[in-house]
Protein backbone atom coordinates (compact mmCIF):
# COMPACT_ATOMS: atom_id res chain seq x y z
CA UNK A 1 0.00 0.00 0.00
CA UNK A 2 3.05 2.57 0.98
CA UNK A 3 4.88 1.74 -2.24
CA UNK A 4 1.67 2.11 -4.34
CA UNK A 5 1.18 5.38 -2.61
CA UNK A 6 4.54 6.83 -2.73
CA UNK A 7 4.50 5.75 -6.92
CA UNK A 8 1.35 7.73 -6.98
CA UNK A 9 2.26 10.40 -5.32
CA UNK A 10 5.66 10.86 -7.55
CA UNK A 11 3.83 10.40 -10.36
CA UNK A 12 0.91 12.71 -9.96
CA UNK A 13 2.53 15.41 -8.60
CA UNK A 14 4.46 16.15 -11.45
CA UNK A 15 1.37 15.66 -13.75
CA UNK A 16 -0.14 18.25 -11.80
CA UNK A 17 2.53 20.39 -11.83
CA UNK A 18 2.94 20.50 -15.53
CA UNK A 19 -0.41 21.19 -15.70
CA UNK A 20 -0.99 23.54 -13.84
CA UNK A 21 2.85 25.28 -15.49
CA UNK A 22 1.36 24.64 -18.91
CA UNK A 23 -0.03 28.74 -19.79
CA UNK A 24 -2.38 27.71 -22.38
CA UNK A 25 -3.72 25.41 -21.09
CA UNK A 26 -4.78 27.42 -17.83
CA UNK A 27 -5.21 30.67 -19.71
CA UNK A 28 -7.91 28.73 -21.61
CA UNK A 29 -9.38 27.49 -18.21
CA UNK A 30 -9.69 30.98 -16.23
CA UNK A 31 -10.49 32.56 -19.64
CA UNK A 32 -13.34 30.43 -20.01
CA UNK A 33 -14.23 30.17 -15.65
CA UNK A 34 -14.42 33.69 -15.88
CA UNK A 35 -17.28 34.17 -18.14
CA UNK A 36 -19.82 31.78 -16.04
CA UNK A 37 -20.80 34.90 -14.31
CA UNK A 38 -22.33 36.68 -17.49
CA UNK A 39 -23.65 33.10 -18.99
CA UNK A 40 -25.34 33.04 -15.87
CA UNK A 41 -26.77 36.75 -15.80
CA UNK A 42 -28.15 35.02 -19.52
CA UNK A 43 -29.64 32.14 -17.71
CA UNK A 44 -31.31 34.05 -14.85
CA UNK A 45 -33.67 35.19 -17.92
CA UNK A 46 -34.74 31.58 -18.60
CA UNK A 47 -36.58 31.54 -14.81
CA UNK A 48 -39.79 33.29 -15.67
CA UNK A 49 -39.84 31.00 -18.84
CA UNK A 50 -39.09 28.19 -16.65
CA UNK A 51 -41.93 29.20 -14.02
CA UNK A 52 -44.29 29.83 -16.84
CA UNK A 53 -44.01 26.12 -17.61
CA UNK A 54 -44.16 25.17 -14.47
CA UNK A 55 -47.50 27.12 -13.07
CA UNK A 56 -49.03 27.40 -16.79
CA UNK A 57 -52.29 29.06 -17.11
CA UNK A 58 -52.47 32.68 -16.95
CA UNK A 59 -48.97 33.23 -15.75
CA UNK A 60 -47.82 30.77 -18.77
CA UNK A 61 -49.66 32.93 -21.14
CA UNK A 62 -48.36 36.48 -19.61
CA UNK A 63 -44.73 35.85 -19.53
CA UNK A 64 -44.85 34.20 -23.08
CA UNK A 65 -46.32 37.81 -24.45
CA UNK A 66 -43.88 39.32 -22.44
CA UNK A 67 -40.96 36.79 -23.43
CA UNK A 68 -39.11 39.33 -25.51
CA UNK A 69 -38.73 41.51 -22.03
CA UNK A 70 -37.54 38.72 -20.16
CA UNK A 71 -35.22 37.19 -23.01
CA UNK A 72 -34.06 40.81 -23.72
CA UNK A 73 -30.23 40.82 -21.26
CA UNK A 74 -29.70 36.70 -23.14
CA UNK A 75 -28.94 38.60 -26.24
CA UNK A 76 -25.86 40.49 -24.82
CA UNK A 77 -25.06 37.96 -22.55
CA UNK A 78 -25.17 33.68 -23.60
CA UNK A 79 -25.78 34.88 -27.03
CA UNK A 80 -22.38 36.61 -27.14
CA UNK A 81 -20.32 34.86 -25.09
CA UNK A 82 -17.50 34.44 -27.19
CA UNK A 83 -16.63 37.80 -27.05
CA UNK A 84 -15.92 37.77 -23.36
CA UNK A 85 -14.67 34.70 -23.40
CA UNK A 86 -11.80 36.19 -26.18
CA UNK A 87 -11.01 39.20 -24.13
CA UNK A 88 -10.30 37.06 -20.39
CA UNK A 89 -8.33 34.17 -22.53
CA UNK A 90 -6.28 36.53 -24.36
CA UNK A 91 -5.71 38.77 -20.78
CA UNK A 92 -4.92 35.97 -18.85
CA UNK A 93 -2.22 34.54 -21.03
CA UNK A 94 -0.71 37.74 -21.35
CA UNK A 95 -0.68 37.98 -17.34
CA UNK A 96 1.31 35.01 -17.41
CA UNK A 97 3.95 35.90 -19.37
CA UNK A 98 3.98 38.99 -18.01
CA UNK A 99 3.40 41.03 -20.90
CA UNK A 100 3.00 44.61 -20.47
CA UNK A 101 -1.04 45.61 -21.19
CA UNK A 102 -2.82 42.46 -20.70
CA UNK A 103 -6.55 44.39 -20.98
CA UNK A 104 -5.12 45.52 -24.76
CA UNK A 105 -4.48 42.03 -25.60
CA UNK A 106 -8.20 41.10 -24.55
CA UNK A 107 -9.85 44.02 -26.54
CA UNK A 108 -7.50 42.99 -29.31
CA UNK A 109 -8.98 39.14 -28.79
CA UNK A 110 -12.02 40.67 -28.99
CA UNK A 111 -11.89 42.53 -32.65
CA UNK A 112 -10.34 39.54 -33.79
CA UNK A 113 -13.22 37.52 -32.44
CA UNK A 114 -15.88 39.88 -34.08
CA UNK A 115 -13.96 40.19 -37.66
CA UNK A 116 -14.16 36.01 -37.33
CA UNK A 117 -17.26 35.52 -36.07
CA UNK A 118 -19.77 37.98 -37.39
CA UNK A 119 -20.86 37.67 -41.01
CA UNK A 120 -21.59 41.37 -42.78
CA UNK A 121 -24.49 41.21 -45.57
CA UNK A 122 -22.53 43.12 -48.62
CA UNK A 123 -25.75 44.34 -50.25
CA UNK A 124 -26.96 45.74 -46.51
CA UNK A 125 -23.62 46.50 -44.30
CA UNK A 126 -25.83 47.44 -41.73
CA UNK A 127 -26.65 43.96 -41.05
CA UNK A 128 -24.17 41.80 -39.22
CA UNK A 129 -25.27 38.31 -38.35
CA UNK A 130 -23.99 37.62 -34.58
CA UNK A 131 -25.34 33.99 -33.98
CA UNK A 132 -21.77 32.33 -33.98
CA UNK A 133 -20.31 34.65 -31.10
CA UNK A 134 -22.63 32.93 -29.16
CA UNK A 135 -21.59 28.90 -28.19
CA UNK A 136 -20.39 28.58 -31.52
CA UNK A 137 -17.46 30.72 -31.23
CA UNK A 138 -16.19 29.28 -28.23
CA UNK A 139 -13.85 27.27 -29.31
CA UNK A 140 -12.68 30.37 -32.33
CA UNK A 141 -12.24 32.29 -28.94
CA UNK A 142 -9.63 30.06 -27.50
CA UNK A 143 -7.86 29.67 -30.68
CA UNK A 144 -7.56 33.44 -31.56
CA UNK A 145 -7.27 34.80 -27.87
CA UNK A 146 -4.11 32.47 -27.44
CA UNK A 147 -2.87 33.15 -30.85
CA UNK A 148 -3.30 36.96 -30.73
CA UNK A 149 -1.03 37.17 -27.38
CA UNK A 150 1.34 34.65 -29.27
CA UNK A 151 1.62 37.03 -32.17
CA UNK A 152 1.88 40.12 -29.94
CA UNK A 153 4.65 38.66 -27.97
CA UNK A 154 6.73 37.32 -31.05
CA UNK A 155 6.98 40.94 -32.80
CA UNK A 156 7.51 42.78 -29.26
CA UNK A 157 10.71 39.80 -28.50
CA UNK A 158 11.87 40.40 -32.08
CA UNK A 159 11.71 44.25 -31.69
CA UNK A 160 9.38 44.79 -34.87
CA UNK A 161 7.73 47.24 -33.61
CA UNK A 162 7.50 51.01 -34.55
CA UNK A 163 10.13 52.65 -31.90
CA UNK A 164 9.93 56.60 -30.97
CA UNK A 165 12.33 58.79 -30.10
CA UNK A 166 13.27 58.76 -26.16
CA UNK A 167 11.54 62.16 -26.24
CA UNK A 168 8.19 60.85 -25.96
CA UNK A 169 6.38 59.95 -23.41
CA UNK A 170 6.09 56.18 -22.31
CA UNK A 171 2.05 56.08 -22.56
CA UNK A 172 2.45 57.19 -26.29
CA UNK A 173 5.33 55.42 -27.74
CA UNK A 174 3.86 51.93 -26.19
CA UNK A 175 0.91 52.53 -28.29
CA UNK A 176 2.76 52.84 -30.91
CA UNK A 177 5.05 50.00 -30.16
CA UNK A 178 1.60 47.76 -30.22
CA UNK A 179 0.27 49.26 -33.41
CA UNK A 180 2.33 46.70 -36.26
CA UNK A 181 1.08 43.24 -34.14
CA UNK A 182 -2.00 44.55 -33.98
CA UNK A 183 -2.05 45.19 -37.95
CA UNK A 184 -1.00 41.87 -38.20
CA UNK A 185 -3.59 40.19 -35.72
CA UNK A 186 -6.69 42.13 -37.36
CA UNK A 187 -5.22 41.03 -40.81
CA UNK A 188 -5.13 37.45 -39.93
CA UNK A 189 -7.91 37.27 -38.98
CA UNK A 190 -9.61 39.04 -41.70
CA UNK A 191 -7.97 36.32 -44.13
CA UNK A 192 -9.47 33.72 -42.50
CA UNK A 193 -12.48 35.19 -42.26
CA UNK A 194 -12.54 36.01 -45.90
CA UNK A 195 -11.15 32.43 -46.94
CA UNK A 196 -13.46 30.70 -45.38
CA UNK A 197 -16.75 32.66 -46.75
CA UNK A 198 -15.08 33.02 -49.68
CA UNK A 199 -14.33 29.32 -50.33
CA UNK A 200 -15.79 26.87 -47.82
CA UNK A 201 -19.21 29.44 -48.15
CA UNK A 202 -19.47 29.24 -44.20
CA UNK A 203 -17.72 30.89 -41.70
CA UNK A 204 -14.61 29.68 -39.35
CA UNK A 205 -16.43 28.66 -36.04
CA UNK A 206 -18.65 26.81 -38.14
CA UNK A 207 -15.57 24.92 -39.58
CA UNK A 208 -14.08 24.85 -36.25
CA UNK A 209 -17.28 23.69 -35.01
CA UNK A 210 -17.61 20.71 -37.48
CA UNK A 211 -14.18 19.85 -37.24
CA UNK A 212 -14.84 19.45 -33.22
CA UNK A 213 -18.04 17.60 -33.62
CA UNK A 214 -17.10 14.19 -32.71
CA UNK A 215 -14.96 15.28 -29.44
CA UNK A 216 -17.64 17.83 -28.69
CA UNK A 217 -20.59 15.03 -28.76
CA UNK A 218 -17.97 12.76 -27.21
CA UNK A 219 -17.75 14.73 -24.15
CA UNK A 220 -21.47 14.57 -23.13
CA UNK A 221 -21.81 11.01 -22.31
CA UNK A 222 -22.46 8.87 -19.13
CA UNK A 223 -18.99 7.49 -19.30
CA UNK A 224 -17.08 10.94 -19.89
CA UNK A 225 -18.83 12.74 -16.91
CA UNK A 226 -18.13 9.18 -15.48
CA UNK A 227 -14.31 9.20 -15.66
CA UNK A 228 -14.37 13.02 -15.35
CA UNK A 229 -15.65 12.71 -11.84
CA UNK A 230 -13.56 9.29 -11.22
CA UNK A 231 -10.18 11.65 -11.87
CA UNK A 232 -11.16 14.30 -9.86
CA UNK A 233 -11.84 12.36 -6.82
CA UNK A 234 -8.86 10.38 -7.24
CA UNK A 235 -6.36 13.92 -7.50
CA UNK A 236 -8.59 14.74 -3.90
CA UNK A 237 -7.53 11.73 -2.01
CA UNK A 238 -3.54 12.89 -2.98
CA UNK A 239 -4.67 16.47 -1.33
CA UNK A 240 -4.85 18.02 -4.73
CA UNK A 241 -7.53 19.72 -5.91
CA UNK A 242 -9.57 17.93 -8.54
CA UNK A 243 -11.59 20.35 -10.04
CA UNK A 244 -9.28 22.79 -10.70
CA UNK A 245 -6.77 20.73 -12.62
CA UNK A 246 -9.34 18.73 -14.45
CA UNK A 247 -11.37 21.48 -15.22
CA UNK A 248 -8.38 22.57 -17.68
CA UNK A 249 -9.76 19.86 -20.24
CA UNK A 250 -13.46 19.87 -19.19
CA UNK A 251 -14.45 23.19 -18.69
CA UNK A 252 -14.63 25.03 -22.42
CA UNK A 253 -17.40 22.17 -23.16
CA UNK A 254 -19.40 21.83 -20.22
CA UNK A 255 -19.83 26.00 -21.32
CA UNK A 256 -20.55 25.38 -24.75
CA UNK A 257 -22.78 22.96 -23.72
CA UNK A 258 -24.63 25.28 -21.08
CA UNK A 259 -25.12 27.97 -23.84
CA UNK A 260 -25.99 26.02 -26.20
CA UNK A 261 -28.98 25.09 -23.75
CA UNK A 262 -29.52 28.08 -22.72
CA UNK A 263 -29.71 29.31 -26.60
CA UNK A 264 -32.33 26.37 -27.43
CA UNK A 265 -34.76 27.47 -24.47
CA UNK A 266 -34.33 31.03 -25.38
CA UNK A 267 -35.40 30.29 -28.84
CA UNK A 268 -38.63 27.79 -27.24
CA UNK A 269 -36.65 24.84 -27.99
CA UNK A 270 -35.62 21.98 -25.25
CA UNK A 271 -31.82 22.06 -24.55
CA UNK A 272 -30.10 18.93 -25.25
CA UNK A 273 -27.27 18.49 -23.18
CA UNK A 274 -26.36 17.41 -19.38
CA UNK A 275 -22.84 17.70 -18.52
CA UNK A 276 -23.31 21.35 -17.96
CA UNK A 277 -20.60 23.23 -15.48
CA UNK A 278 -23.96 23.45 -13.02
CA UNK A 279 -24.45 19.78 -13.71
CA UNK A 280 -21.07 19.35 -12.01
CA UNK A 281 -21.48 21.17 -9.23
CA UNK A 282 -24.80 21.27 -8.64
CA UNK A 283 -25.56 17.67 -8.45
CA UNK A 284 -21.99 16.03 -8.36
CA UNK A 285 -19.80 18.29 -5.80
CA UNK A 286 -22.87 19.42 -3.57
CA UNK A 287 -21.87 20.32 -0.38
CA UNK A 288 -18.28 19.57 -1.39
CA UNK A 289 -15.96 17.23 -3.12
CA UNK A 290 -17.29 13.83 -2.00
CA UNK A 291 -20.25 15.29 -1.06
CA UNK A 292 -19.68 14.84 2.42
CA UNK A 293 -22.69 16.57 4.33
CA UNK A 294 -24.07 13.37 6.16
CA UNK A 295 -19.86 12.44 6.95
CA UNK A 296 -19.57 15.80 8.89
CA UNK A 297 -23.03 15.15 10.48
CA UNK A 298 -21.90 12.10 11.99
CA UNK A 299 -18.63 13.52 12.58
CA UNK A 300 -19.99 16.21 14.39
CA UNK A 301 -22.13 13.02 16.65
CA UNK A 302 -18.87 10.52 16.91
CA UNK A 303 -17.62 9.50 20.51
CA UNK A 304 -14.14 9.90 18.55
CA UNK A 305 -13.27 13.42 19.82
CA UNK A 306 -10.84 14.11 16.98
CA UNK A 307 -14.02 13.18 15.07
CA UNK A 308 -16.14 15.48 16.10
CA UNK A 309 -13.91 18.70 16.65
CA UNK A 310 -13.21 18.18 12.91
CA UNK A 311 -17.28 17.65 12.09
CA UNK A 312 -17.44 20.76 13.99
CA UNK A 313 -15.83 22.75 12.39
CA UNK A 314 -16.70 22.06 8.89
CA UNK A 315 -20.60 21.71 9.23
CA UNK A 316 -21.10 25.20 8.21
CA UNK A 317 -19.18 25.67 5.17
CA UNK A 318 -20.19 22.16 4.07
CA UNK A 319 -23.45 23.82 4.05
CA UNK A 320 -22.16 26.07 1.48
CA UNK A 321 -20.20 23.47 -0.77
CA UNK A 322 -16.86 24.00 1.16
CA UNK A 323 -15.28 21.14 2.38
CA UNK A 324 -11.75 21.56 2.55
CA UNK A 325 -11.93 21.03 6.15
CA UNK A 326 -13.14 17.53 6.34
CA UNK A 327 -10.63 16.61 3.29
CA UNK A 328 -7.83 17.97 5.16
CA UNK A 329 -9.41 17.40 8.38
CA UNK A 330 -10.90 14.01 8.85
CA UNK A 331 -8.66 13.50 5.86
CA UNK A 332 -9.95 12.11 2.72
CA UNK A 333 -6.28 11.75 2.10
CA UNK A 334 -4.30 8.95 1.62
CA UNK A 335 -7.00 7.49 4.09
CA UNK A 336 -7.55 3.91 4.05
CA UNK A 337 -10.92 3.79 5.40
CA UNK A 338 -12.41 6.57 3.08
CA UNK A 339 -10.77 5.86 -0.42
CA UNK A 340 -13.52 3.62 -1.71
CA UNK A 341 -16.72 5.41 -0.86
CA UNK A 342 -15.03 8.58 -1.74
CA UNK A 343 -13.58 8.05 -4.75
CA UNK A 344 -16.34 5.59 -6.17
CA UNK A 345 -19.32 6.79 -4.59
CA UNK A 346 -19.32 10.23 -6.44
CA UNK A 347 -19.28 8.21 -9.78
CA UNK A 348 -22.03 6.19 -8.42
CA UNK A 349 -23.87 9.19 -8.25
CA UNK A 350 -22.91 10.66 -11.52
CA UNK A 351 -24.04 7.73 -13.28
CA UNK A 352 -28.05 8.38 -11.41
CA UNK A 353 -27.60 11.62 -11.64
CA UNK A 354 -26.59 11.73 -15.59
CA UNK A 355 -29.03 8.80 -16.89
CA UNK A 356 -32.17 10.69 -14.67
CA UNK A 357 -31.62 13.50 -16.75
CA UNK A 358 -31.09 10.98 -20.17
CA UNK A 359 -34.53 9.30 -19.34
CA UNK A 360 -36.11 12.48 -18.98
CA UNK A 361 -36.99 11.72 -15.42
CA UNK A 362 -35.46 15.49 -14.25
CA UNK A 363 -35.46 18.54 -16.86
CA UNK A 364 -31.66 19.20 -18.65
CA UNK A 365 -29.72 22.30 -17.03
CA UNK A 366 -31.54 25.19 -18.94
CA UNK A 367 -28.38 27.47 -18.95
CA UNK A 368 -26.36 27.97 -15.51
CA UNK A 369 -26.90 28.32 -11.66
CA UNK A 370 -24.91 29.64 -8.81
CA UNK A 371 -22.70 27.43 -6.69
CA UNK A 372 -22.01 27.34 -3.23
CA UNK A 373 -25.54 27.34 -2.21
CA UNK A 374 -27.20 24.65 0.14
CA UNK A 375 -28.25 21.24 -1.13
CA UNK A 376 -30.75 21.34 -3.74
CA UNK A 377 -30.47 25.00 -4.70
CA UNK A 378 -28.19 25.32 -7.24
CA UNK A 379 -29.88 22.12 -9.11
CA UNK A 380 -32.99 24.09 -9.02
CA UNK A 381 -32.09 27.22 -10.41
CA UNK A 382 -30.48 25.39 -12.92
CA UNK A 383 -33.35 23.31 -14.17
CA UNK A 384 -36.39 25.19 -12.13
CA UNK A 385 -37.75 21.38 -12.02
CA UNK A 386 -38.29 20.65 -8.29
CA UNK A 387 -37.29 17.12 -9.27
CA UNK A 388 -33.75 18.19 -9.67
CA UNK A 389 -33.33 19.35 -6.16
CA UNK A 390 -34.54 16.37 -4.72
CA UNK A 391 -32.02 14.43 -7.22
CA UNK A 392 -28.74 16.15 -5.53
CA UNK A 393 -30.12 15.93 -1.79
CA UNK A 394 -30.59 11.41 -3.06
CA UNK A 395 -27.05 11.61 -4.21
CA UNK A 396 -25.54 13.59 -0.88
CA UNK A 397 -27.76 10.66 1.58
CA UNK A 398 -26.58 8.02 -0.86
CA UNK A 399 -23.33 9.49 -0.07
CA UNK A 400 -24.01 9.11 3.35
CA UNK A 401 -25.09 5.34 2.85
CA UNK A 402 -22.10 5.19 1.46
CA UNK A 403 -19.78 6.64 3.92
CA UNK A 404 -21.72 4.49 6.73
CA UNK A 405 -19.80 1.34 7.29
CA UNK A 406 -16.52 2.84 6.31
CA UNK A 407 -16.88 5.82 8.61
CA UNK A 408 -18.10 3.28 11.54
CA UNK A 409 -15.20 1.02 11.13
CA UNK A 410 -12.92 4.40 11.33
CA UNK A 411 -14.74 5.55 14.74
CA UNK A 412 -13.57 2.77 15.96
CA UNK A 413 -10.10 2.88 15.27
CA UNK A 414 -10.23 6.18 16.53
CA UNK A 415 -11.86 5.37 19.63
CA UNK A 416 -9.59 2.72 20.26
CA UNK A 417 -6.28 4.93 19.73
CA UNK A 418 -8.02 8.20 22.25
CA UNK A 419 -8.54 5.21 24.66
CA UNK A 420 -4.87 3.77 24.31
CA UNK A 421 -3.19 7.62 24.31
CA UNK A 422 -5.67 8.59 27.83
CA UNK A 423 -4.37 5.41 29.52
CA UNK A 424 -1.22 6.38 28.65
CA UNK A 425 -1.23 9.59 30.09
CA UNK A 426 -3.21 7.64 33.32
CA UNK A 427 -0.15 5.50 33.06
CA UNK A 428 2.62 8.37 33.28
CA UNK A 429 0.71 10.22 35.76
CA UNK A 430 0.11 7.29 38.43
CA UNK B 1 1.82 42.14 9.05
CA UNK B 2 0.27 42.01 6.01
CA UNK B 3 -0.76 38.43 4.96
CA UNK B 4 -2.26 36.85 1.87
CA UNK B 5 -3.68 33.42 1.33
CA UNK B 6 -4.47 32.13 -1.83
CA UNK B 7 -7.02 28.98 -2.41
CA UNK B 8 -8.11 27.94 -5.68
CA UNK B 9 -11.89 29.90 -5.64
CA UNK B 10 -10.45 32.02 -2.57
CA UNK B 11 -13.32 30.32 -0.56
CA UNK B 12 -11.86 28.00 1.50
CA UNK B 13 -9.16 30.40 2.61
CA UNK B 14 -11.48 32.79 3.78
CA UNK B 15 -12.31 30.95 6.61
CA UNK B 16 -8.66 30.84 7.72
CA UNK B 17 -8.44 34.51 6.93
CA UNK B 18 -10.73 35.18 9.60
CA UNK B 19 -9.16 32.99 12.10
CA UNK B 20 -5.92 34.60 11.47
CA UNK B 21 -7.10 38.25 11.79
CA UNK B 22 -8.95 37.36 15.35
CA UNK B 23 -6.14 36.03 16.34
CA UNK B 24 -3.73 38.64 15.86
CA UNK B 25 -6.50 40.83 17.04
CA UNK B 26 -6.28 38.80 20.53
CA UNK B 27 -2.86 39.38 20.74
CA UNK B 28 -2.86 42.84 20.33
CA UNK B 29 -1.07 42.46 16.70
CA UNK B 30 -1.93 44.75 13.93
CA UNK B 31 -2.66 42.61 10.84
CA UNK B 32 -4.14 42.47 7.52
CA UNK B 33 -5.34 38.89 6.21
CA UNK B 34 -6.70 38.56 2.93
CA UNK B 35 -8.00 35.54 0.79
CA UNK B 36 -7.46 35.17 -3.28
CA UNK B 37 -7.77 32.90 -5.83
CA UNK B 38 -4.88 31.46 -7.24
CA UNK B 39 -6.00 33.15 -10.72
CA UNK B 40 -5.59 36.45 -9.09
CA UNK B 41 -2.85 35.95 -7.18
CA UNK B 42 -0.75 37.76 -10.09
CA UNK B 43 -2.41 41.13 -9.33
CA UNK B 44 -1.30 40.86 -5.81
CA UNK B 45 2.69 41.17 -6.50
CA UNK B 46 4.47 43.00 -3.64
CA UNK B 47 1.37 44.11 -2.03
CA UNK B 48 1.93 41.80 1.10
CA UNK B 49 4.67 40.60 3.56
CA UNK B 50 3.95 37.04 3.30
CA UNK B 51 1.55 34.79 1.30
CA UNK B 52 0.45 31.13 2.81
CA UNK B 53 -1.27 28.99 0.08
CA UNK B 54 -4.07 26.13 0.52
CA UNK B 55 -2.68 22.58 0.83
CA UNK B 56 -5.01 21.20 -2.12
CA UNK B 57 -2.77 23.67 -4.73
CA UNK B 58 0.49 23.30 -2.77
CA UNK B 59 1.90 21.88 -6.53
CA UNK B 60 1.31 25.63 -7.63
CA UNK B 61 3.80 27.12 -4.59
CA UNK B 62 6.59 27.96 -6.74
CA UNK B 63 4.34 29.64 -9.04
CA UNK B 64 2.69 31.85 -7.08
CA UNK B 65 5.92 32.54 -4.85
CA UNK B 66 7.02 33.74 -8.34
CA UNK B 67 3.89 35.95 -9.05
CA UNK B 68 3.64 37.83 -5.36
CA UNK B 69 7.18 38.52 -5.49
CA UNK B 70 7.68 37.66 -0.97
CA UNK B 71 7.95 34.66 1.41
CA UNK B 72 5.52 31.72 0.45
CA UNK B 73 4.70 28.34 2.16
CA UNK B 74 2.02 25.83 2.07
CA UNK B 75 -0.30 25.86 5.23
CA UNK B 76 0.08 22.17 6.45
CA UNK B 77 -3.66 20.25 6.51
CA UNK B 78 -4.42 19.90 9.86
CA UNK B 79 -3.64 23.77 10.24
CA UNK B 80 -5.88 24.21 7.18
CA UNK B 81 -8.88 21.96 7.94
CA UNK B 82 -8.83 23.39 11.63
CA UNK B 83 -8.63 26.89 10.76
CA UNK B 84 -5.73 27.13 12.89
CA UNK B 85 -5.49 30.95 13.11
CA UNK B 86 -2.56 31.19 15.92
CA UNK B 87 -0.80 28.49 14.19
CA UNK B 88 -1.40 29.66 10.42
CA UNK B 89 -0.23 33.19 12.13
CA UNK B 90 3.21 31.91 13.78
CA UNK B 91 3.67 30.36 10.13
CA UNK B 92 3.74 33.67 8.65
CA UNK B 93 5.52 35.10 11.61
CA UNK B 94 8.00 32.60 10.91
CA UNK B 95 8.00 32.83 7.49
CA UNK B 96 8.60 36.53 7.01
CA UNK B 97 11.55 36.41 9.49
Amino acid sequence: MQAIQNALQKWLFPIAQKLEQQRHLQSVKDGVVAIIPIIIIGSFCMIPVGLGNLFGGGFGAWVNDHILIFNFPTYFTTNIMSLFSAFFIAESLAKRYEMKSPSMLGIMAMLCQVVLCVKVDAENSMIFDITSLGSEGLFVSIIFGLLVVEITRMFVKHNWTIRMPDSVPPMVSESFMSLIPFAVNVILAVAVALLCQTYAGTTFPKIIISLLAPAISSMDSVWAVAIIIFLTQLLWVFGLHGAAITQSVWAPFAITYAAENAAAVAAGATPEHIFTYGFYFGFLQVSGSGMTLLLVIMMCRSKAKSLSSIGKVGIVPSIFGINEPIIFGLPMIMNPYMLVPFVLGPVICAVISYEAMATGLVSLPLGEAPGFLPPGFQAFLLTMDWKAAVLAIFNVVLMGIFYYPFFKAMEADEVRKEREIEAQKEAQNA
Amino acid sequence: MKILVVCNAGMSSSILVKKIAEYAQSIGEDASVQAVSSASASDEAGKWDVCLVAPQIRYMVNDIKAKVGVPTDCVDMRVYAMADGKAAYEQAKALKG
